[in-house]
């Protein structure tokens, strides 16, 4: 009985707090971060090199310019040693540098901007499932519900029923939990790529 | 009479030298960290940080008594300014400061401080001697800057909602003017001979430079640079040199500050800093500008006469405000 309380209980102060969807974007019911939802990162906040044409390949032409993109962009390199590779190839590049470092950027600015539009699609997605898991909790603490009311219910189907709503309430909660940190990506993703862009500038100079 | 007066000059002369002399000092300027709770102190000669300071939950708004000792910092969480010592880095006490405190003016005298309530549309007038509360004044709703002119008459504030800068007379610290403004202003500054009053509206992506005299917009500076969207050109803090040929207007998520000519008002360049720029504060020589970046946990650090940055400073984390000591 105590246990059947307990799931109910859970389940509805779980349920009461979902509504924090779409707080920190009002035009987004979907998104579930306290940051704000920024779809697309704009070049101009990040780069005032030389002009880089948005969506433009022609980085991918230059093995050697994907090959340092491709390190860079990884999260686990230091960016003390994502910048020293940069003034490395630059100093390599020789005449070519000022251009070769602008590919980088470009290199840079498309891959890590496509990588965070699928970190802002992918919270999109989760929390759609979250939004939808809610309601099946919120089904099933009913049932449960009515189950308690009912004098002639079966005490072992009670009992596996709020086993079940204690299980769907612990989920639910668990991935409620994991929005908090996946909402920091998408700002991780920017810090990379603005300090990565600081490191560029400051080798053309 | 001669000598009184030979005496007067002589005293003079010396307050003239040292206020000419205080620039070339070392000094120091202050960041308060939002999501750490902690200021940040920082050498601005070797623009290096010296120490980190906690504090109370949520700091935000950060002031200075004119003649440095004193550091006022509302703690926006812990419903209270306090108070620190720039010697010793010790609390030594708190203001009552109303409900969530997030910006406030020092009186040019040093006393009172004006502190606006967001959550209660009160700007609160608190004595700092006594810490006392002096009275209360009724704005708009969600207030949130605050400015005061340079003879200390009038206190601006800037209601976030209402899309107002309130004029209050510091003398029976009520409203006797209204301007409204584009939408959600956040910052007042003014010129320091008071000739103007620079008014940030961070959603509605415009600065108005209000004539005080009259309280009318005498122009309305907009933003625009290539390859960002309006939408991120967001302006929050502004600072205008003393001569008022320059004025600086950090523009948010954009990730600019914005040099604008203080004479035409037309924007003369866009310098990329750090993310999220929020504040801005100069050394008393106007040598250098600092701004905090909310989102990339950074100071820069801009060469006013070159105008270019020269040094990012990594801070706690969400930088918010700074100040820079007049004194040392």
């Amino acid at each position: 009985m105590i246990r059947t309380i307990a799931a109910t209980l859970v389940a509805t102060a779980v349920l009461t707090a979902t509504p924090a969807f779409a707080v920190g974007d009002p035009n987004d019911p979907d998104w579930p971060c306290v940051q704000r939802k920024v779809a697309e990162l704009a070049i101009g906040t990040v780069w005032t090199g030389p002009p880089v044409e948005p969506g433009s390949s022609a980085w991918e032409e230059d093995p050697q310019v994907v090959e340092l993109v491709t390190f860079l962009q990884q999260r686990r390199v230091p960016l003390e040693e994502a910048s020293k590779a940069i003034a490395a190839f630059a100093e390599a590049s020789g005449a070519d540098a000022r251009a070769k470092l602008t590919l980088v950027f470009a290199g840079l600015f498309d891959r890590m901007n496509s990588e965070r539009r699928d970190v802002v699609n992918g919270i999109v997605r989760f929390a759609k499932k979250q939004r939808n898991f809610a309601d099946q909790v919120r089904a099933s603490s009913a049932s449960l519900d009515a189950l308690r009311n009912d004098p002639k219910a079966d005490f072992s189907v009670v009992q596996s029923k709020t086993d079940e709503v204690l299980m769907q309430t612990r989920v639910f909660e668990e991935r409620q939990k994991a929005i908090t940190f996946v909402c920091e990506v998408p700002v991780l993703i920017e810090q990379r790529l603005f300090a990565l862009g600081k490191a560029v500038t400051a080798a053309m100079e | 009479m001669t000598m009184t007066r030979t005496a007067l000059l002589a005293g003079t002369a010396a307050l003239a030298a040292l206020v000419t002399a205080a620039p070339s000092l070392a000094g120091t300027a202050y960041v308060t960290n939002e999501k750490d709770n902690t200021f940040t102190v920082i050498d601005t000669e070797t623009l290096e940080v010296i120490k980190t300071v906690p504090t109370g939950q949520r700091p935000r708004g950060i002031t200075i008594s004119p003649d440095g000792a004193h550091l006022y910092i509302c703690a926006s969480d812990d419903d209270t300014v306090e108070v620190y010592d720039t010697k010793t880095f010790e609390m030594l006490h708190t203001l009552p400061s109303g409900p969530d405190p997030e910006l406030f003016v020092l009186h040019p005298t040093g006393n009172p401080l004006y502190i606006a309530n967001e959550d209660d549309n009160l700007v609160t007038v608190v004595d700092v001697n006594d810490h006392t509360v002096l009275s209360e004044v009724v704005v708009g709703v969600e207030p949130e800057g605050m400015a005061v002119s340079p003879d200390g008459k009038t206190v601006i504030n800037t209601s976030e909602t209402t899309n107002m800068a309130h004029f209050i007379d510091t003398e029976t610290n009520e409203i006797y003017a209204n301007v409204l403004v584009d939408a959600r202003p956040r910052f007042a500054e003014y010129k320091s001979d008071g000739s103007e009053l620079w008014v940030s509206a961070e959603i509605g992506g415009t600065v108005a430079v209000i004539d005080p005299a009259t309280q009318e917009i005498k122009k309305t500076i907009s933003f625009e640079v290539p390859g960002i969207s309006p939408e991120a050109l967001q302006p929050v803090g502004v600072r205008i040199t003393k001569d008022g040929k320059f004025a600086f207007v950090a523009l948010g998520p954009s990730n600019r500050v914005a040099v604008i000519d203080g004479t035409t008002h037309e924007v003369l360049e866009y310098l990329l800093v750090g993310q999220r720029v929020w504040q801005l504060a100069f050394t008393p020589d106007e040598k250098y500008l600092f701004s905090t970046n909310g989102v990339s946990n950074d100071v820069s650090v801009i060469d006013v006469a070159t105008q270019e940055v020269i040094k990012s400073i990594t801070v706690g984390s969400y930088p918010w405000g700074v100040v820079v000591n007049p004194v040392n």
